[in-house]
């Protein structure tokens, strides 16, 4: 099941188009990242989603209820930690909303700062308060727009930990991020540019996909026996001293293959592991 | 209850923005304090010229007591009206009074006429004359010639003082400068910081808009008072009519002013945008409603802008129920015009955000 259904999202701001003809699902229960260069039309789409933008398209939502938590963390600059986290229990109408709070504060370990106006706080603070105040009402749909921008790679750490948590409990988390480590924890990613899709799937799909298939390198005894082989059987392969470069569609597949083509000639064998932000790169420097 | 979590919120808001909550708590008593000793006191020292054709002894009764107490100079008596034109003209005298030959007798049949010429340009002072003299001619009548009225509309029934004029126009500029300014910020704040959204997510936009309202009518109607306060401590102005009346009034004319300020913040991009738009549309009002000059005294092409002005409407009734004591019946056309001012700049509010919101309810 879906939690969002996206069919021809296409938003407008005047003549310019932020959004164009974007079709994407959130499933159930997954950690999707919504990544992409600034302006690629992520916050847009969120903003969509949640009905804040007019668009045209089809936008399904069955979620619930929805958590929020918006690009830059906006708050209550004037109100405590605890004040914005009652102004959000009880404008949503959470029925135990002082223990809810509390179990807030202390997940987000505000509690010694609670009756600090939020205007005092720092950023990672901040950040953090938003976030329990996108959770007060329980929410089984999770939208967060750079939850961890400007924030320590500690706090993030432990952002990301309370994510999984909340995944394992079974909630769905739509994310956007600018972060690689963070893109790789994500079930699947939508990677966008300029309001469309550009790739879609899990880290290693887009890795995949990126490079057109996965490197296999392969060190051989008798190296140009070894390249007359491969190339004999239609593999695109590179030589470089005793060392082979090897493309391949999947390497799961192929592996076996090359063991059974190469034999014991095959010295060391190693998948090249292709870093997410490369692929990005690559995928939008195309 | 969702109003009152936004009522809350606003509150502690603007008490805790210090700024602002200064301006709203001084403003109104540097304007009181400005206006009231500027135009507090009697008028004192109006130099009158006569011109007598009555010469009986109404006439000779009227001019005595005109020239009783501080109020008026005598400084001339002469023998046509157009010497005494000429001398307002070159500013020797404020007025002329003209009494003419059958004061006498008309008094007699209860319909005595005085004719006051006064300096346009300065109408505070031509009002006060003009008063003066319908409250002295009143009691000449009453006195001599056992009751019979001479005139009966008198528009400052005891005292001629300016403090009087100035003192309910003061409520009206009070109720929408701050008015204005507090949903102008409380709004656009929200929309800068990112919050608008937040909370409409939340609550739907009938309950942020209804609470920003109360909790903004909650800070002026103190303001009020403490206006009221201040001209009666201070300058002994008195409500004759009903104080609940002359507050339901203030109400009314204050939702409307929250009205226009929440749609106008809405509109704006920024804050300072909203502020400098409503502060635009709040000095309109004040210039052109009558708050400096009587509507009478006023240019005709300026008084067809007051007539579309909701600060005149709401300026003449309080005027009417604080000076005359007036009752709802007499101030029933300016209530009705005030009513549709609030039901036109409300829904226009809430039309405004709920597009904001994208409809989401
Ligand atoms: N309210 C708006 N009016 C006009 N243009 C906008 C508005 N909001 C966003 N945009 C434009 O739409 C594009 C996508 O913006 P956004 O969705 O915020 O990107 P991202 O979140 O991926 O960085 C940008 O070029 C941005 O300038
Ligand atoms: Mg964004």
């Amino acid at each position: 099941m879906e939690k969002i259904k996206i069919e021809d999202l296409t938003v407008r701001f005047g003549k310019f188009v932020a959004v164009s003809n974007l079709n994407m699902k959130v499933r159930s229960g997954e950690i999707l990242g919504l990544l992409g260069p600034n302006g690629a039309g992520k916050t847009t789409t969120i903003k969509a989603i949640l009905g804040f933008v007019p668009y045209e398209g089809k936008v399904e939502i069955n979620a619930e209820k929805i958590g929020w938590m918006p690009q830059n963390a906006p708050l209550y600059l004037n109100l405590t930690v605890e004040e914005n986290l009652r102004f959000f229990a009880e404008a949503y109408g959470v029925k135990n909303a002082r223990q809810k709070i509390e179990e807030l504060l202390k997940l987000v370990e505000l509690e010694k700062f609670r009756n600090r106006l939020v205007r005092n706080l720092s950023g990672g603070m901040k950040q953090r308060c938003a976030f329990a105040c996108a959770m007060v009402h329980e929410p089984d749909l999770l939208i967060l727009d750079e939850p961890t921008a400007g924030v320590d790679p500690k706090l993030r750490k432990s952002f990301w930990e309370y994510f999984e948590s909340l995944n394992k409990e079974g909630k769905t988390i739509l994310i956007t991020t600018h972060y690689m480590d963070e893109a790789e924890k994500c079930q699947r990613i939508v990677l966008m540019r300029g309001g469309e899709i550009l790739a879609e799937g899990s880290p290693e799909d887009i890795k995949r996909k990126a490079l057109g298939g996965e490197i296999v390198k392969v060190k051989v005894a008798r190296a140009e026996d070894a390249f007359k082989k491969l190339k004999s059987v239609g593999l695109n392969a590179e030589l470089k001293g005793n060392e082979l470069s090897v493309l391949v569609d999947n390497a799961k597949i192929r592996v076996p293959e090359l063991f059974e083509i190469l034999g014991n000639d095959i010295l060391e064998l190693e998948i090249e592991r292709e870093t997410l932000e490369n692929a990005f790169l690559r995928l939008l420097g195309g | 209850m969702p109003i009152k979590v936004v009522i809350v919120k606003e509150l502690k808001t603007i008490v805790r923005e210090r700024r602002l909550f200064a301006l709203i708590l001084i403003q109104p008593i540097l304007l009181t304090l400005i206006f009231g000793y500027a135009f507090s006191g009697d008028i004192k020292n109006v130099r009158l010229a006569i011109v007598d054709e009555s010469n009986s002894k109404a006439s000779n009764a009227l001019i005595s007591a005109l020239s009783l107490g501080e109020a008026f100079d005598l400084d001339y008596f002469l023998a046509t009206k157009s010497e005494g034109l000429d001398l307002i003209k070159k500013g020797e005298v404020d007025a002329v009074i003209f009494i003419p030959k059958d004061f006498e007798s008309g008094l007699a049949k209860g319909r005595a006429e005085v004719e006051v010429y006064a300096d346009e340009s300065n109408s505070a002072v031509a009002n006060a004359v003009v008063n003066g003299i319908r409250n002295l001619a009143y009691s000449i009548s009453t006195k001599t010639f056992g009751g019979i009225e001479v005139e009966q509309r008198f528009v400052f029934s005891t005292k001629t003082r300016l403090i009087d004029f100035v003192a309910p126009a003061l409520i009206g500029v009070v109720t929408l400068m701050i008015s204005l300014i507090l949903s102008a910020s409380s709004l656009a704040r929200e929309k800068e910081e990112g919050t608008l959204e937040l909370s409409l997510k939340a609550l739907n936009s009938r309950d942020v808009i209804l609470g920003k309202f109360l909790a903004i009518t909650a800070m002026i109607t103190l303001d009020v008072l403490i206006v009221m306060f201040l001209i009666h401590n201070l300058f002994g102005v008195e409500v004759k009519g009903s104080f609940a009346l002359l507050i339901l009034t203030q109400l009314l004319f204050l939702a409307g002013s929250v009205g226009i300020g929440l749609s106008i913040s809405s509109i704006s991009a920024t804050q300072l945008q909203g502020i400098q738009a409503v502060m635009i549309f709040g000095l309109i009002n004040i210039f052109l409603s009558g708050f400096f000059y009587p509507l009478e005294s006023m240019p005709e092409a300026a008084r067809i802008f007051a007539l579309v002005i909701p600060l005149t409407y709401a300026n003449t009734a309080f005027r009417e129920i604080m000076v005359k004591g007036s009752g709802v019946e007499q101030i029933l056309p300016e209530l009705g015009i005030l009513v549709l001012y609030t039901l036109v700049s409300l829904t226009l509010a809430v039309n405004v955000l709920k597009r904001m919101g994208g409809g989401i309810e």
